[in-house]
């Protein structure tokens, strides 16, 4: 049976945003669009939506986790559901547990197939986000790293020595060289590799989220 | 030695003076010419100027004596480097002071044996001489040592000077390189590699007319995607790389001299109380060699008309110009050598009952003449070393501010290219594969609106870089963003106008007080956050941010402290009982127009 939603489409790129909301509206969901934070915030309190679809990467302005953070602090009721083409959360530099309470995390490449991005959309709008998050597919080598130990490789793929990861995160750099050590372990990177384990983490990491932000 | 005479921070108190004065003995390096020479050298003027140029030579062997006294001395001298060399390193000051001077006061008993043939007569004056020997051999290792104390200090200030300089020449060379071609070249790699691929999509999807030709051309573009635009960010990480290899690099040293006495005041240069302290122990002791305790004791009262008197012309010479460095030597020559006269006129009053007392006008001025041209020395160098200090400084600043300027051209490149390889032509895949997707299951596809939305990203790919938002535009989306949750308010200097022109600086700023109001309520829920914005005096951007929020927690180590470092020159976050405070300075000099950064 169809659920008629009130939905917020937020995404600073239109192609997107006119797909997104043509596919929406075919599925009877009442759609408003913003391109921009601080449209979508405005366009919030006017709208009073339902469920809010949001990209992460929102361009130079504040981006999808914050815009989701200060909605929900307005709208507590708003269900949140994040599309876009960080494959996960962490990835963008923030914790899974600064992010509201609910979520759901889907990829733009679900774009395509209708009925699941509608299924998605009314799992988390009843409160089922858990069932509709994609994380680093489980045969990926980023998968098996601990939030510090990705941390640490993010950094590591951002071009930072040890030295400089140590002093941003206020630790020695005897504890990041020992979370690297466990960190290639965990990639499955040979312990033999001497300084190329460092290129063969970075290229890892950036093979799978596709860049360093 | 005087706590004015040694400026080191450990020399404030007596402990400490010692403290400093045994580091710089142990450090002492024996096997300098420098060390060797000045021991030689003060050897040879004392025999000519103290023993033979004033006593009269009785032993017929006196030439022997002599020559044993020099060659016993430097026979030792290697095995005392062996010595010092064996000796744990908190233990090599009490070899090498230890060493020098009972290999320097053990000559005397040979040299007393020239000037009488009886050996128990000659033990009697060696016995006599002996602690002026030892003030002497004391005076010469303080001198040495702090000498060469200063030498090394100074060396490590020139090689720091230079490496420095190096630095700096390597970053501007990495920032000018940057900002000619990094941008260019990086939208050049985007359209090599995605051009191409697109128009033969659009070649295939104009002519595919069966479901499995449109869902061929779908599976096409996911893999264009996956192969192409994704990789082209570890391209992009190896042309940032790029930034930080210099190549042919034209290093400038600068020529640097070396303790230069005429950039030393000759107020400094007449240093007359740390000169009297060390100098005078000797010159009492000889006079007491050579006459009676109450002569010395008279020459002593004597001797402290060298204070007032040393004051007061130091006073008159601050007022005389003097430039070059004859000059100060000078000054300084005439300041002992006046300050002098009071001790030499009571030496003289008893010359009549202790004729030997004649020795003590040459050889007083020369232990004066030795202790005061080694503080000038000494200071000059010390000066030197200053001087260079100071320069560092400023360079350290300046090669700061570079760094940070690469880094946050670094960082808005890789922003820009996101922006346009993720955002605007993966965006344009994305939507063009899912309506194929889409169509498969629904109705046929529009390709020429399919055809369309690829050209946004070949247009995109062509197209310029996204222009920046000016600064005030970039914090009101951030203050709107927040509306309801977090107040914001923003107060900016006049001063800080002008440098918050600059796109760069704009979007840095920006940046930051973006991050610092998701912190502030994310992890301290905030409910206001005040920014100010100023320039200091070095003309960089200050930022402050204070909040009202709990206190932190160990996300502040997260990666919005990596954004922080990465966009700052300086930054720190602290708390107090009204919230978490913030402050950071970002680069306000670029040497680059902005005409070369779009």
């Amino acid at each position: 049976m169809a659920i008629g939603l009130k939905i917020l489409a937020v995404d600073d790129e239109p192609l997107v945003l006119t797909l997104l909301s043509e596919t929406l509206r075919t599925q009877g969901h009442e759609v408003t669009t913003a391109t921009d934070a601080a449209t979508a915030k405005k366009a919030c309190s006017g709208f009073d939506p339902d469920l809010a679809i949001l990209d992460v990467d929102l361009g130079s302005g504040p981006d999808g986790f914050d815009l989701a953070t200060s909605l929900k602090h307005s709208s507590p009721t708003l269900a949140i559901l994040f599309l876009t083409n960080v494959a996960e959360p962490r990835l963008a530099g923030k914790s899974v547990k600064s992010l509201p309470a609910g979520y759901g995390y889907l990829l733009k490449s679900n774009l395509g197939d209708s009925n699941f991005l509608n299924a998605a959309i009314i799992g988390v709008a009843r409160g089922a986000g858990k069932q509709f998050r994609e994380n680093l597919e489980s045969g990926n080598t980023l998968h098996n790293l601990s939030r510090s130990q990705l941390q640490v490789v993010q950094l590591l793929a951002m071009g930072k020595s040890n030295e400089e990861i140590a002093q941003i995160r206020n630790t020695t750099i005897r504890a990041v060289r020992l979370i690297l050590v466990r960190a290639f372990k965990a990639m499955g990177i040979s312990e033999q590799g001497g300084p190329e384990r460092r290129v063969q983490a970075a290229i890892q990491y950036l093979k799978a989220t596709g860049f360093s932000r | 030695m005087t706590s004015e005479a040694i400026r080191s921070p450990a020399a404030v108190t007596v402990l400490g003076f010692i403290r400093a004065l045994t580091e710089h003995m142990g450090r002492l390096n024996l096997r300098s010419p420098w060390i060797w020479g000045s021991i030689l050298f003060f050897q040879a003027s004392s025999i000519l100027a103290y023993d033979l140029g004033s006593r009269e030579v009785a032993n017929p062997n006196a030439v022997v004596l002599v020559a044993a006294s020099f060659i016993g001395y430097w026979l030792l001298y290697p095995i005392l480097i062996v010595i010092v060399d064996a000796a744990p390193s908190g233990a090599r000051w009490g070899w090498v002071g230890l060493g020098l001077l009972i290999m320097g006061t053990s000559r005397g008993y040979l040299l007393e044996n020239v000037f009488t043939v009886s050996p128990a007569e000659a033990w009697d004056l060696y016995l006599q001489r002996l602690p002026g020997d030892i003030t002497v051999a004391l005076i010469t290792l303080i001198a040495m040592s702090e000498l060469m104390y200063s030498t090394n200090r100074h060396l490590a200030a020139m090689s720091k000077l230079t490496q420095a300089n190096e630095t700096l020449l390597e970053s501007r060379k990495a920032i000018s390189y940057k900002a000619s071609s990094t941008e260019k070249s990086l939208r050049k790699m985007a359209q090599s590699a995605l051009l191409g691929e697109l128009d033969r999509i659009k070649d295939h999807l104009s002519k595919a007319s069966r479901k499995e030709e449109i869902r061929l051309v779908a599976d096409e573009i996911r893999e264009l995607i996956t192969n192409q635009v994704r990789p082209l960010s570890r391209k992009l990480r190896d042309r940032l790389d790029d930034l930080t290899v210099t190549k042919e690099l034209t290093v400038i040293r600068k020529p640097l001299r070396f303790g230069r006495p005429n950039t030393v005041h000759a107020v400094e240069d007449t240093r007359v109380v740390g000169t009297y302290l060390l100098a005078m122990p000797n010159i009492l002791f000889t006079i007491n060699s050579l006459s009676t305790p109450l002569v010395t004791l008279a020459a002593f009262a004597a001797s402290l008309a060298i204070i007032p008197i040393g004051l007061g012309l130091r006073k008159l010479v601050s007022y005389i110009p003097l430039r070059s460095w004859f000059s100060n030597w000078l000054a300084m020559t005439a300041i002992l050598f006046i300050a002098y006269l009071p001790l030499q006129r009571t030496t003289f009053y008893f010359i009549d009952g202790h004729p030997d007392l004649m020795q003590v006008r040459t050889s007083g001025i020369g232990v004066f003449m030795f202790v005061g041209v080694s503080i000038t020395l000494w200071r000059a160098i010390e000066r030197s070393r200053e001087r260079i200090e100071g320069e560092l400084s400023g360079l350290n600043l300046e090669l700061t501010r570079s760094e940070t300027i690469v880094e946050q051209q670094i960082w808005l490149a890789q922003k820009k290219w996101a922006y346009l390889v993720h955002g605007t032509v993966q965006g344009a895949l994305t939507v063009a594969a899912s309506r194929l997707q889409l169509a498969n299951q629904d109705s046929p596809a529009d390709v020429k609106q399919i055809l369309k939305e690829l050209d946004k990203a070949v247009v995109a790919l062509k197209g310029d870089w996204p222009q920046e938002q000016p600064f005030s535009k970039l914090v009101k989306e951030t203050q709107e963003t927040w509306s309801g949750v977090l107040s914001m308010e923003l107060v900016i200097d006049k001063s800080a106008k002008v440098l918050l022109e600059n796109s760069t600086t704009a979007r840095c700023a920006s940046e930051i007080i973006k991050e610092l109001a998701g912190n502030a309520y994310r992890h301290g829920k905030a409910k206001h956050l005040f920014v100010s914005l100023g320039k200091n005096a070095d003309g960089d951007l200050w930022l402050k941010a204070s909040n009202d929020g709990a206190p932190l927690t160990a996300e502040v180590n997260g990666l919005g402290s990596a954004l922080f470092t990465d966009l700052t020159m300086t930054w720190s976050i602290s708390e107090d009982a009204h919230g978490v405070n913030f402050e950071a300075v970002l680069p306000g000099v670029y040497p680059l127009s902005e005409s070369n950064q779009s």
